[in-house]
C-alpha cells in the first residue's frame, strides 16, 4: 500500500513542505547544489542531468533559437510540427522553445528582459509520473524528459501537470510534444562533434545559452551556476528543474527560496 | 482551465449513473419484496448505458482513442490510468447485475442466481467509490493547480453523483410505480381473493419515498461539501507569482510580447475564453439547478409520495439537476487557475 501514500503525498502534503535549497547559499554552494543538497539523483545510477543555462544578461531576443529549433525538430524525428495558417492574420503552431519579452523596472529605470522559454527537464518532473501510457519518460542515462509519440495517446494530462506550460499538444499529429534537448542531435554520428548539440544552442548568436552536464560540477554549465547565481524557475514546487536562468547583473536577486515556500503550502 | 466537454459530460453522466446505480442497491436491499425483477432490471441497463455514454464522451477527449487500451499500464503511478482500469470494471459488473436481475425477470433462475446477484452488487457498489475517489483524484493529485488539490474535490465528486443519481432513482421509480399499480390490479382483477398484492404497492410507494429522502440528504451533503470547496477556493492565494515565474525579485514587471502571434496551446488549453457574463451566470444556475431545486422538489416528493403528474415533475427536476452538475463541473475547470498563465498576462 506504500505506493498509495506516495501518491497522497504530491496531491495534498508536498507542497506544504520546505526542503528547496536557499538563493542565500554561497555562490559555490548553489553551483553544487544538486550533489550538496543530497538531492536524488535523476534516475537511479544516473548521475548524469543534461540541461541548458540560459544567460538573461545577454539574450537579445532575436528568436534564432526559436527558428533553428523549430527547423530541426520539424525536419527530424519528432516533425513535422504544425504550422495552421502560417501566412494569415492569426499564424500558429507548435513549437518547443519561445522567446518573451518583459519590461522590468519603472521609468525610466526600465530593463527589457528577453527571456527563453523551453521545457526545464525537471529533476523531480510533474508531468512523468501522471501519464496513464508510460508515455512521458525522464531518460535514466542523462535526464532528459521525453514524450514517446507512438505511445501518447493525447489526453493532455501531462501538460496540465507541468506548472511551467512547458508542453504542447500538437494540433495536427495529436500527440504532446516538447524539447527534447535534440536528442537526436546529441549522439548523431552523422553530425561534426561540435554540432552535437541542442539546435538552439548552435544557433544563438550571443552564447546566451550554454548546454551540458548540471550534475559534473567542473562542467561549463556547472559553474555558469555557480559564479552567476543560476535560478531555477517556480522553486515553490519542488520540482527541481534542471535548466537554470542567469540573472542580469545589477538586478537584485529573487528573494529568499524558502520565504516562497511559506506560501506554498496548499 | 479551458473547460473540456467531453471530460464535463463524462464525470457528469458516470457520476449519475453510479449514484443511480447505488439507489438501486437500496431499493433491493429494503424493498426487494415489492418490487418484481422485471421492473429492477431496466434501471441496471440504464446505469449501464449512462456509464457507457460516459465513457463515448470520454474518449473524445483522446487525440489518439485507438491507442486507449495502453493507458491502463500505469496504474501505479497514475491516477488517470487507474480510473481506465475501474470504469470498464464497474461496467462489467453492473452489466453481470443486470443480467441476472433480467433472467430473474424471465422465470429463468439457474443455480446461483442470488449469489451472482449479490455478489455483483457489491462489487459494483465499491467500483462506484472507487470511481469516484479515481475521478476525483486525477485532479487533486494535481498540487500546482490548487484549486483542486485537496481531498474536498474527489468528496464533490461523489456527492454530486450521489445526489443526482439518487434523484434518477427516485424519478425513474416514481413512474415504475404506474407499471407496478397497473400489474397490481391487473393480478387482483384476475384472482381477486389474492389481496396480498395490494400491502406490495405500499410498500414500493414508500420505497419511492425513501428514495426521495436518501435524494434529498444527499443534496444537502452535496451543498455542504461543494460550498466548502469554494470557500477554500476563495480564500486561495496563487503561490506563484510573475516574479518566482521569470526568476526576477523585481516588484515591477509587464509583459512585452508572450512570443507568438495567433496563439498557442499554451493560451487556448489554459485560459477558459468565456465571456463576464456566463461567469458571473453560470454560478446562479449551479446554485438554482443544481441544489435550490432539488432540495425543495425532494423534499416535497418525500413527503407526498408523488403519483403520475408528480413523477412527470420529478422527471423534469432531474434533467434540471444534471444541467446543474453540468454547471458545477465547468465551472471546476474554469475557476482553475494554472501557474502557467503567469507567462501569457496578455490573455485575461
Amino acid at each position: 500500500m506504500s505506493f498509495l501514500t506516495d501518491l497522497f503525498k504530491p496531491a495534498f502534503a508536498r507542497a506544504a513542505t520546505g526542503g528547496a535549497v536557499s538563493a542565500k547559499a554561497s555562490p559555490a554552494a548553489r553551483g553544487a547544489q544538486p550533489r550538496a543538497a543530497g538531492a536524488a539523483p535523476a534516475a537511479p545510477g544516473s548521475t548524469k542531468q543534461l540541461a541548458l543555462v540560459i544567460d538573461l544578461d545577454v539574450c537579445v531576443g532575436c528568436h534564432a533559437c526559436v527558428t533553428n529549433c523549430k527547423q530541426w525538430n520539424t525536419s527530424g524525428e519528432a516533425g513535422p510540427l504544425a504550422d495552421l495558417n502560417p501566412y494569415g492574420a492569426g499564424p500558429t503552431g507548435t513549437f518547443f522553445n519561445r522567446v518573451q519579452t518583459y519590461e522590468v523596472g519603472a521609468f525610466p529605470d526600465t530593463q527589457t528582459v528577453h527571456f527563453p522559454k523551453s521545457c526545464l527537464h525537471c529533476e523531480d518532473p510533474p508531468c512523468v509520473p501522471v501519464c496513464p501510457t508510460g508515455a512521458s519518460y525522464k531518460r535514466a542515462a542523462d535526464g532528459i524528459v521525453l514524450v514517446d509519440a507512438d505511445k501518447c495517446i493525447g489526453c493532455g494530462y501531462c501538460a496540465w501537470a507541468c506548472p511551467y506550460g512547458a508542453r504542447e499538444m500538437d494540433p495536427s499529429a495529436k500527440v504532446m510534444t516538447k524539447c527534447t534537448l535534440c536528442v537526436d542531435r546529441l549522439e548523431n554520428e552523422q553530425l561534426p562533434q561540435a554540432e552535437r548539440k541542442p539546435a538552439c544552442v548552435l544557433a544563438c548568436p550571443t552564447n546566451a545559452r550554454l548546454f551540458g552536464d548540471v550534475h559534473d560540477p567542473a562542467s561549463e554549465v556547472s559553474r555558469a551556476i555557480a559564479e552567476r547565481g543560476g535560478q531555477a524557475l517556480m522553486p515553490e514546487w519542488q520540482t527541481r528543474p534542471a535548466n537554470r536562468y542567469l540573472p542580469r547583473r545589477g538586478m537584485a536577486p529573487p528573494p529568499a527560496q524558502d520565504a516562497r515556500d511559506g506560501a506554498g503550502g496548499a | 482551465m479551458r473547460p473540456a466537454w467531453s471530460i464535463v459530460i463524462f464525470t457528469t453522466l458516470a457520476g449519475m449513473g453510479q449514484g443511480f446505480f447505488l439507489g438501486l442497491l437500496g431499493l433491493e436491499t429494503f424493498a426487494g419484496d415489492a418490487w418484481p425483477a422485471a421492473l429492477l432490471a431496466p434501471a441496471a441497463w440504464a446505469v449501464l448505458a449512462l456509464l457507457a455514454a460516459g465513457l463515448v464522451a470520454s474518449v473524445f477527449h483522446l487525440g489518439h482513442p485507438e491507442r486507449a487500451w495502453r493507458a491502463a499500464s500505469q496504474w501505479r503511478t497514475s491516477w488517470l490510468s487507474r480510473e481506465v482500469i475501474v470504469l470498464p470494471a464497474l461496467m462489467a459488473a453492473v452489466g453481470v447485475h443486470a443480467l441476472a436481475l433480467t433472467l430473474l425477470a424471465q422465470g429463468a433462475a439457474p443455480r446461483g442466481i442470488a449469489f451472482v446477484l449479490g455478489a455483483s452488487a457489491g462489487v459494483a457498489a465499491a467500483l462506484c467509490a472507487a470511481l469516484w475517489w479515481c475521478t476525483g483524484m486525477i485532479y487533486a493529485c494535481l498540487r500546482m493547480l490548487r484549486e483542486w488539490a485537496t481531498p474536498l474535490t474527489p468528496l464533490a465528486f461523489a456527492a454530486l453523483g450521489l445526489a443526482s443519481g439518487l434523484g434518477l432513482a427516485a424519478a425513474w421509480f416514481a413512474c415504475a410505480l404506474g407499471r407496478l399499480a397497473g400489474q397490481v390490479a391487473h393480478a387482483v382483477h384476475v384472482a381477486p381473493l389474492v389481496v396480498a398484492h395490494v400491502p406490495v404497492l405500499e410498500s414500493a410507494r414508500a420505497s419511492v419515498g425513501g428514495l426521495c429522502a436518501a435524494a434529498l440528504a444527499a443534496t444537502f451533503v452535496a451543498i455542504a461539501v461543494k460550498g466548502a470547496w469554494w470557500w477554500r477556493r476563495e480564500a486561495l492565494r496563487p503561490a506563484s507569482t510573475l516574479q518566482s515565474a521569470l526568476a526576477i525579485a523585481h516588484p515591477r514587471i509587464r509583459q512585452m510580447s508572450m512570443g507568438m502571434t495567433g496563439g498557442s496551446f499554451n493560451t487556448r488549453e489554459f485560459f477558459h475564453h468565456a465571456a463576464p457574463w456566463v461567469m458571473s451566470a453560470l454560478p446562479v444556475a449551479m446554485i438554482v439547478f443544481g441544489a435550490a431545486l432539488p432540495l425543495v422538489a425532494f423534499a416535497a416528493a418525500a413527503m407526498h409520495s408523488p403519483d403520475a403528474a408528480g413523477a412527470a415533475l420529478l422527471c423534469l427536476v432531474v434533467v434540471l439537476q444534471a444541467g446543474g452538475v453540468l454547471c458545477e463541473r465547468w465551472l471546476f475547470f474554469a475557476w482553475a487557475r494554472h501557474p502557467q498563465n503567469l507567462y501569457y498576462q496578455g490573455v485575461a
